[in-house]
């Protein structure tokens, strides 16, 4: 047993590390479609002008003051992008959610197109900040050190995310939300500025998530579309609306990518999706999702 | 302080309401009462704002509300007991006031010690989350949450539903409390006895309109209009 | 990761295609680009030759279609546009993605040219290798690999002046096996190309007395983390790495051996196409070092490349790839075959094909046809830092490699 553990020990780490990247990107999702039932398909797309970002800044060289720099910019985008993606859905919020999906996707290509015209078709690299772009040892192979440093900083961010959602009114008032929006409307309360600003939150995560994930999965066209569909598996499998569940379910697709790919290679995708459909069969809401949908 | 004239709502396909006039003064308590399906309910959403209505007009305080959206009408001085209760699963006793209590502040008599001195058993569970709570506690929460935000009309949707008979005492009580600081109250209810000990008025629906309205006590002594409208002895 | 590789091209693309076909049939145009012609291609002797370039527009491959139509253009503009002192019109077809789209292409550009050139993926010349067999017509294959298409699935029609994936892959592994590097850990991307270029590999080191170490074969198009199987690498005590990668997984992977710290302790070797062309500008200091097999690199020091570099530079404001050098090689054979043919006919192309004997003019060194395949020179290539650009520098001449 030990033995098997140490062999797979960096898949599992790398599990984790994936796991967190995947946190990030999919919290915000999870969140905007359980209280509002908002598909925002274009938060592949933000990851995307994340990642670009990134390496517009960082392609000169990878120094500290170009990574935060570009952290920095991908918080300003994604709260613009938040604000106008909240602005735009909102004359469909009466409508079925088919129409704000098409609109976002639609949105989503657009960007993907406008970014490809911009920076071309060819696969970039990202590099590290310095001091994190070296490698460690563990259990006698050796890991990317940054990759380490992302599994910290989604852990940080569930904390700073799950302290937010439950100890503050805020949190409480956006929770309300996912339960019974129609609730928190009868109370006197904006649904739409709450919507702006879930949107705008779930939206810079996306766009920081491009970041973070440049020194691992570099940049290239069709970026969007393979994140946006892992966010949804994590959300689907996670269940709407759940901290806890966005949290699980990226941990869970993180492992499976990793430590799955590293026993089964040829099965790897179907892992994915068995993972995928067994919740769907056993327990549609998600792991931690809502009980009932609200109305 | 309520007036509805030729409200005609509903949803999809079926028009519910048919045309519902309706005043309300100051300080009154309204009971509805009505069989299953009549369109008390959609009344009640309908004024709150969560329907919205195909014809007619509602003013509150003489303020034009026709078709407003829910919360605009929320801050307009008007709060839902929904049926169901509808509170909040996750959100703990606490939470559920704080919320209500920001809207309210400052807007009238209701704050949190009067609320909880009118309700102590919400004061006893504080920190559990509504989903833990009886259907008795719940009911109660869903008042206080309406309740701290103020209201100048409470609009409640069959509030003894499900409920022991206690509770529904305690339900009485607290309503006679509201009624004795000035608030306005719109009660649906199936429970006739409920509904003769807090209101001032009795309305009855059938078939999307108001059929019938006269004082709670005329119409306990007239027994023959009861039976004819909601049949029942 | 592991997944689908869903193409927002495509969707855009059939939207476009649905928009551009109403356009096209609002101006009563044509088919694919050419002007109308009153005989779609004919076997005259001094009309315009139709030429179909097919090459891929739309998706992951589209660089490379860029560079074989600027090396093809390239040629064609040195030589006023004529090939056998017939004007040329170049007809472009998309082969898209792959056998999908490439296939209805090919099948409708073919009635519509003389001859056609071009093809990246493998898959869709092997699809339509016999429908040059039915029309009679010469193939010239400007870059699909399969050694099949040559081989067992070879007809008399379909030439290839590119390469097949047994070359460059047979060629290191003599050349490791001579250099007694110990054992080898072999990885490529799960598909026939990839398994072509290792099996070339490990017959040859084998045979010279090397040991494989391990063998991974990553899931294609769709690994964008190849952490398992860079610790299996690890894992498996391997004093070198062979692998075949191209264009966006060529980049992934060069990266992440780097940043997992193998680059240092196990030396990565590769067919060419690890470090061919724009890859190079997306692995960046990753690539030092790397040595691999090609039949081609932009230092290769002979006249007609040192022309040729030139030229293209000029032209196309980069260094050319072996993507562009095959195409130009396409129109160079194509003219001589022309001229020597003195027809365009299927035939009589096919038969002076038969008969061209050395190209010795081409920028790769001289080469000539072994059944119906390149036998040219590979060299061992080895990525240097040249004052900020990465190139491809010649360490030594392997020999030459014909049928494997």
């Amino acid at each position: 047993m030990a033995d098997w553990f140490d062999a797979n020990l960096v898949s599992i780490l790398n599990g984790f590390a994936i796991g967190s990247l995947l946190f990030i990107l999919a919290v915000g999702l999870s969140i905007v479609f359980g209280m509002m039932d908002v598909l925002n398909l274009a938060h592949g797309a933000l990851y995307l002008v994340g990642a670009y970002l990134a390496y517009s800044l960082l392609d000169g060289g990878a120094t500290w003051g170009a990574f935060l720099g570009a952290l920095g910019l991908a918080v300003a985008f994604g709260l613009v992008a938040g604000g106008t993606l909240s602005v735009m859905t909102e004359p469909l919020a009466k409508r079925p959610i088919l129409d704000q999906a098409l609109l976002t996707l639609g949105i989503s290509l657009i960007v993907a197109e406008v970014l490809s015209i911009i920076y071309g078709n060819d696969v970039y690299r990202i590099g590290a900040p310095p001091g994190l772009d070296g490698s460690v040892s563990v259990a006698g192979n050796t890991y990317p050190l940054y990759r380490l440093v992302l599994i910290g900083i989604g852990l940080v961010l569930a904390v700073v995310v799950w302290l937010v959602m439950e100890r503050t009114s805020i949190g409480a008032l956006v929770r309300a939300a996912v339960a019974d929006r129609e609730m928190v409307s009868a109370m006197g309360i904006d649904n739409r500025k709450v919507k702006i600003g879930v949107l705008a939150f779930g939206s810079v995560l996306a766009t920081v998530a491009g970041v973070l994930g440049g020194p691992v999965y570099g940049v290239r066209p069709g970026l969007d579309e393979t994140v946006l569909l892992l966010a949804l598996i994590v959300v689907v499998i996670g269940g709407l609306g759940s901290i806890k569940g966005a949290l699980i379910g990226a941990m869970v697709i993180g492992q499976v990518d990793s430590l799955g790919r590293a026993l089964l290679p040829e099965l790897a995708s179907f892992i994915l999706f068995g993972a995928l459909a067994l919740v769907l069969v056993l327990r549609p809401q998600g792991l931690f999702g809502p009980k009932k949908v609200a109305a | 302080m309520l007036e509805v004239r030729a409200l005609e709502s509903g949803y999809k396909r079926s028009t519910v309401l048919q045309g519902v006039d309706l005043d309300l003064l100051d300080g009154r308590v309204l009971g509805l009462l009505g069989r299953n399906g009549v369109g008390k309910s959609t009344l009640i959403n309908t004024l709150m704002g969560l329907v919205t209505p195909s014809a007619g007009r509602v003013n509150v305080d003489g303020r034009d509300l026709t078709g407003r959206r829910p919360d605009v009408i929320a801050r307009a001085g008007v709060a839902l007991v929904p049926q169901g209760r509808r509170t909040w699963a996750p959100l703990t006793v606490t939470e559920h006031l704080d919320l209500a209590a920001r809207r309210g502040r400052g807007k009238g008599p209701w704050d949190m010690d009067r609320v909880l001195e009118l309700l102590p058993r919400l004061g006893e569970r504080r920190r559990h989350t509504a989903g833990q709570l009886s259907g008795g506690e719940q009911q109660m929460l869903a008042i206080a949450r309406a309740l701290l935000t103020n209201p100048r009309l409470v609009l409640m949707d069959e509030p003894s539903d499900g409920l022991a008979p206690s509770v529904v005492d305690l339900i009485g009580v607290a309503i006679g409390r509201m009624k004795a600081e000035g608030v306005t109250l719109l009660v649906v209810e199936q429970d006739l006895h409920l509904a003769f000990a807090v209101a001032d008025e009795i309305a009855v629906m059938d078939k999307g309109r108001i059929v019938h309205r006269s004082p709670t006590e005329e119409f306990r002594r007239d027994s023959s209009v009861a039976h004819a409208l909601l049949g029942v002895a | 990761m592991a997944l689908p590789d869903l193409s927002r091209r495509q969707l855009l693309g059939a939207v476009g295609v649905g928009a551009g076909g109403l356009a096209l049939s609002a101006c009563g145009g044509g088919s694919l680009g050419g002007d109308d012609d009153d005989n779609g291609g004919g076997g005259g002797s001094d009309g315009p030759i139709r030429v179909g370039l097919v090459i891929p527009q739309a998706g992951v491959y589209t660089p490379l279609g860029v560079d074989m139509e600027a090396g093809w253009q390239l040629w064609l503009d040195q030589h006023d546009g004529q090939i056998g002192g017939r004007d040329v019109e170049t007809v472009t077809a998309d082969e898209g993605e792959g056998p999908d789209t490439g296939v209805p292409a090919i099948q409708q550009l073919i009635s519509d040219v003389d001859v056609v050139v071009g093809i990246v993926n493998s898959a869709t010349a092997l699809g339509v290798a016999e429908l040059f067999a039915e029309e009679q017509k010469v193939l010239l294959i400007g870059n699909a690999g399969a050694v099949a298409l040559t081989g067992d699935a070879s007809n008399e029609y379909v030439w290839r002046v590119s390469f097949n994936n047994a070359q460059n892959s047979y060629a290191m592994g003599e050349y490791l096996a001579g250099q007694d590097i110990g054992s080898v850990f072999i990885i490529c991307p799960d598909y026939a190309a990839g398994q072509e270029n290792i099996t070339a590999f490990t017959e040859a080191f084998e045979a010279g007395g090397g040991t494989i170490a391990g063998t991974a074969l990553t899931p294609f198009g769709t690994t964008q983390d190849f952490q398992p199987f860079l610790s299996q690498i690890q894992g498996s005590g391997a004093a070198a790495t062979f692998c075949f990668y191209s264009g966006g997984e060529a980049v992934t992977f060069v990266n992440q051996y780097d940043d997992f710290g193998l680059k240092a302790s196990i030396p990565l070797y590769g067919s060419g196409f690890l470090t061919e062309g724009s890859v190079l500008e997306g692995q960046g200091p990753s690539a030092v070092g790397i040595r691999t097999t090609m039949q081609y690199s932009t230092e290769l020091d002979n006249e007609a490349n040192a022309e040729f570099v030139q030229a293209y530079e000029e032209a196309n404001g980069s260094l050319p790839t072996v993507f562009a050098m095959s195409m130009f090689d396409a129109a160079n054979v194509l003219d001589r075959a022309v001229t020597e043919a003195g027809d365009v006919s299927g035939d009589a192309l096919v038969e002076a094909l038969g008969g061209l004997g050395a190209i010795d003019d081409s920028p790769r060194g001289s080469w000539e046809f072994e059944d119906q395949n390149p036998k040219q020179t590979i060299y061992l290539r080895e990525v240097v830092d040249e004052g900020g650009t990465l190139i491809n520098s010649v360490v030594e001449e392997l020999g030459e490699y014909g049928t494997i």
